[in-house]
């Protein structure tokens, strides 16, 4: 006779699920997740959506101006969202190759983030637009 | 009293712990990926098949790649499973062919993935920094080695003829058989979130 009062579940459940089988588990749902996020950048799907187009603007306007940001530094920008979303629109921008990470010249510990012959492309493809409509 | 507890067969099972038993239900997955892929391919591009084992458009290939991104080694070793499994029908009367291509066809992405991504990425359990570019580099590298690997192969164990014409068109069909899947999951994947919008904003 099978005692159905007693909690069978963890008895069940615990050793089939191990520690190491949940982590590897979750490890296949990011590598999923980073699989999809890769296919949907595919060219000619990449969304360049205006959040993610105002990160690089900043990005891109700093890197202009002689003083690249870091990684840190841009994360503190506030008006651009929480940290959290300013490093996941970040991930994109790299993930798209608009941006990338270099290592500051004074200091090797330091990454800062430079835009990529991409987004350069992107930004005169723009600039030859605004001129077209104005001539 | 009795509890339900765990069968003794399962508990049996632990013993194998250090082999993590998820790894061999990739390999199951992996394996039935593999034979589905290549059959359904065998179905719908039969008539492109230039010569045995080789075709203008081999999606498949594409699979193998997905695959071996997703579950790594034991994704790998489930492909060339399931290439033993396909080769009798292929290779008939080949035993270097029936041998030794199976694992041609499930380590190639595997080592792909091995080189781009350690370059690219060093190579992070989590792939969280794979871009579309690094994406297509290691399609472009696995069809490289797939097709020369078999190639070789070919030419070691003196079948097929016109072995230059045959990495062509074995390269041209996994690139092109790879692309066309890659491009039609980001279209389904697109038109997904598209849906998922359409259906939060009503």
């Amino acid at each position: 006779m099978y005692d159905l009062t007693a909690q069978p579940s963890r008895n069940i459940i615990r050793p089939i699920m191990s520690k190491d089988t949940k982590t590897e588990l979750l490890s296949l749902y990011f590598r999923f997740s980073a699989l999809t996020d890769s296919l949907k950048g595919l060219y000619g799907g990449a969304e360049l959506t205006p959040d993610i187009e105002a990160l690089l603007q900043v990005l891109c306007a700093h890197w202009h101006a002689g003083s690249p940001l870091s990684v840190r530094q841009v994360m503190q920008f506030e008006r651009l969202g929480s940290s959290a979303t300013i490093f996941k629109r970040l991930k994109r921008l790299r993930q798209m190759d608009l941006v990338m990470l270099l290592e500051a010249p004074d200091d090797p510990r330091k990454r800062q983030i430079v835009p990529t012959t991409r987004a350069l492309d992107y930004f005169s493809s723009q600039a030859l637009a605004i001129r077209a409509a104005s001539a | 009293m009795l509890a339900i507890t765990m069968p003794r067969t399962l508990r049996a099972l632990r013993i194998l712990n250090p082999i993590r038993w998820i790894h061999l239900v990739y390999m199951v997955i992996a394996a039935v990926l593999g034979i589905g892929s290549w059959w359904i391919n065998g179905l719908i591009f039969q008539n492109l098949e230039v010569s045995s084992g080789i075709n203008l458009v081999y999606w498949p290939h594409g699979i193998r790649v997905l695959t071996v991104l997703l579950f790594g080694l034991p994704g790998a070793l489930g492909l060339t499973l399931a290439g033993f499994m396909v080769s009798p029908s292929i290779y008939t009367d080949q035993i270097w062919m029936m041998t030794f291509a199976p694992f041609v066809s499930g380590l190639a992405p595997y080592a792909a993935r091995r080189v781009i991504l350690l370059e690219r990425t060093g190579e992070s359990s989590h792939l969280e920094l794979l871009s579309p570019k690094t994406l297509i580099s290691l399609v472009t590298l696995s069809a490289l080695l797939n097709s020369g690997g078999h190639i070789l192969l070919r030419i070691a164990s003196d079948f097929g003829d016109n072995h230059p014409a045959e990495f062509c068109a074995m390269l041209a069909g996994d690139l092109l058989g790879a692309l066309t899947l890659l491009f039609g999951f980001r279209l389904l994947l697109l038109a997904w979130d598209k849906l998922v919008r359409s259906d939060r904003s009503a």
